[in-house]
């Protein structure tokens, strides 16, 4: 018997994309995530920009995590020009990180995945249960904005980011401006890992390869060896010799896998089980507090590993900003010199990897871009397969409803893939 | 304490050509005298609006909008004027003006009884990097400030050309 589920549209993930699962009998016979959204080339029309260009072209790819973009892109350069930056432009670098992880995490969080576990449709629904949780997330989502505006200069796609460091440094007054909604977004924090703790997450487990950058005394942000927690460890010079990306005939995002292993996963979830150790002493006894243990296999408690983060976040940045003082210098110098320059970078979703091949006028030959969806694409396939026997005894409404949560794990960014789901269950 | 009755809010993006208009729109009328119990505010953030609802008989919102209509120009919408549009669904990438009236509709039920203004000014799709705003735009930007302030003057009916 041939039965089929169709959703037209999957809410609460960015892109366009459809889901099909083919059953023969009881058994799945195939799982595709199709994403159909055109390829966007922005590797393409690098090619002839200067190296200055690169961070704010790239950033343009996403409008929720282009600060992760403009940091893979100026480590990228800075790596082909031999430049390091000094630690007060360093530290400034990881604030304006925390910003766009506060804000994006929060967004999924409390907008987009809270809704799944607590039975609502959408977050306005919830917020008629909800009010407060919903305040909650909107207002905490404002203090990483407003880290964003205050350090890039506007909220969406800053504009004082460049190789070497800023266009202008702020003052220690306008940064500590922040502190109010900061110090109370971390309360906030607090009451959220608590609050999420308590949710209802579906019995799943699989045995990942996560894959995260690790740095050898802070939780990742722009630095770090890549490591997993089956033995990988290389320099992100590295990278293309271990991760391949491949063409699949059913999506125009490629699947990035390990070579001779497969598939793996970035994000939050991978970062919290390499880099627990590396938390900052308040989001580390928040988890503990909050019975959250690491290794964590269940993809649903990823939204366990955004709260710790955006605890994470918000206790650095306070901590930043009260130690700040402008440096006599808002930027090093970035010379034009003919080489190739990588960068990986620890985005919201997971590992943004950038490589730049740059001539001696500083223009950009050949560049390379392997988003955090493209890594994990291969993941959510297999998920899905292991779901699906679940899925085929459920009614449709629930099936679907299962289905788009699995999917929504990954917060996936279709558009930074590539780049609304259709779910077709044929049986 | 300054009682707010009527707050106008311009949506937009600075530094980003057309979408800026919002936010322009917003700018011209602080450097007019408008009438007491009036504020201002920029946001880029529609998210804002929740909070921006608190205690407030009317709001003014101004914003690009996409139509049919030539560049610059000025339409009233209302908000079943939005609703009748096909919204796009919440996502990563935020919300929508329509998603944040009804965060607003439901965390601040005050607000469901707020007279509710939508001055849409049309732009052109974007579809290539613009610092500054295309000249049709930048023209509606003091008859858009003329008009509001007119209508906050006048406490009359909006209409707009």
């Amino acid at each position: 018997m041939t039965r089929t589920i169709k959703v037209d549209c999957l809410t609460r993930v960015e892109g366009e994309g459809a889901l099909t699962i083919r059953f023969k009998g009881d058994t799945v016979s195939e799982v595709k995530l199709r994403i159909f959204e055109p390829p966007r080339f922005f590797e393409g029309f690098l090619r002839g920009r200067a190296q200055e260009e690169a961070p704010d072209i790239t950033a343009r790819i996403c409008g929720i995590c282009p600060v992760a973009y403009q940091m893979s892109a100026c480590h990228a350069i800075e790596d082909g020009a031999g430049v390091r930056v000094g630690e007060a432009l360093r530290s400034l670098r990881r604030l304006l990180y925390c910003g766009e992880w506060i804000s994006s995490h929060c967004l999924h969080m409390f907008m987009l995945h809270a809704p799944d576990f607590l039975g609502y449709p959408d977050a306005i629904s919830m917020a008629q249960d909800h009010a407060e949780l919903v305040r909650r997330g909107l207002r905490m989502k404002q203090a990483g904005n407003a880290i964003m505006s205050t350090i890039g200069g506007r909220e969406v796609h800053p504009v004082n980011v460049k190789p070497g460091g800023f266009y202008r440094a702020p003052t220690p007054g306008e940064l500590q401006a922040l502190l109010p909604e900061l110090t109370w977004a971390r309360d906030a924090a607090l009451e959220t890992v608590t609050d999420f703790s308590r949710l209802d997450f579906p019995e799943f487990e699989r045995d990942y390869e996560f894959v995260a950058l690790r740095h050898p005394h802070e939780y990742p942000f722009c630095e770090g060896r890549i490591v997993s927690n089956k033995g990988l460890d290389i320099d992100v010079h590295d990278f293309e010799h271990v991760f391949q990306e491949e063409q699949v005939p059913h999506s125009t995002a490629l699947h990035s896998m390990i070579k001779g292993r497969g598939a793996y996963v970035c994000g939050p979830l991978a970062r919290i089980n390499l880099n627990f150790d590396r938390l900052r002493p308040v989001a580390r006894e928040a988890a503990e507090s909050a019975g959250i243990t690491v290794p964590c296999t269940n993809p649903f408690k990823s939204i366990l590993a955004r709260t710790l983060e955006v605890l994470q976040a918000v206790d650095e940045a306070i901590e930043i900003i009260e130690s700040w003082e402008t440096p006599d210098r808002s930027s090093v110098e970035v010379p034009h010199t003919a080489a190739t320059g990588h960068g990986c970078t620890e985005a919201p979703r997971g590992m943004l990897y950038h490589r730049y091949q740059v001539d001696g006028d500083g223009l950009i030959e050949d560049a390379r871009i392997v988003p955090p969806t493209s890594q994990n694409q291969k993941s959510i396939e297999l998920d899905l397969h292991e779901i699906a026997a679940r899925l085929a005894g459920m009614p449709h409404e629930q099936a679907v409803w299962l289905a788009e949560q699995t999917v929504r794990n990954y917060d996936p960014c279709i558009s930074c893939a590539t780049h609304f789901l259709k779910l077709e269950i044929e049986r | 304490m300054k009682v707010v009755q009527t707050r106008v809010i311009g949506i937009g993006q600075p530094a980003a050509g057309d979408d800026h208009v919002g936010i322009a729109v917003a700018r011209a009328l602080r450097a007019q005298t408008i009438p007491a119990g009036v504020d201002i505010h920029e946001i880029t953030d529609v998210a804002r609006l929740v909070d921006l609802f608190e205690g407030i008989q009317r709001a003014i919102l101004i914003d690009a909008v996409v139509s049919d209509n030539r560049p610059g120009n000025i339409k009233c919408l209302t908000l079943e004027d939005l609703e009748s549009d096909p919204a796009t669904p919440l996502s990563s990438h935020g919300m929508s003006v329509t998603d944040a009236i009804g965060f607003v509709h439901v965390l601040v039920p005050a607000a469901t009884s707020c007279d509710i203004h939508i001055i849409g000014i049309t732009i052109e799709p974007p579809s290539r990097y613009a610092h500054a705003m295309s000249d049709p735009v930048a023209a509606a930007v003091p008859r858009a400030a003329d008009l509001i302030n007119n209508l906050l003057k006048d406490h009359e009916t909006l209409s707009c050309v």
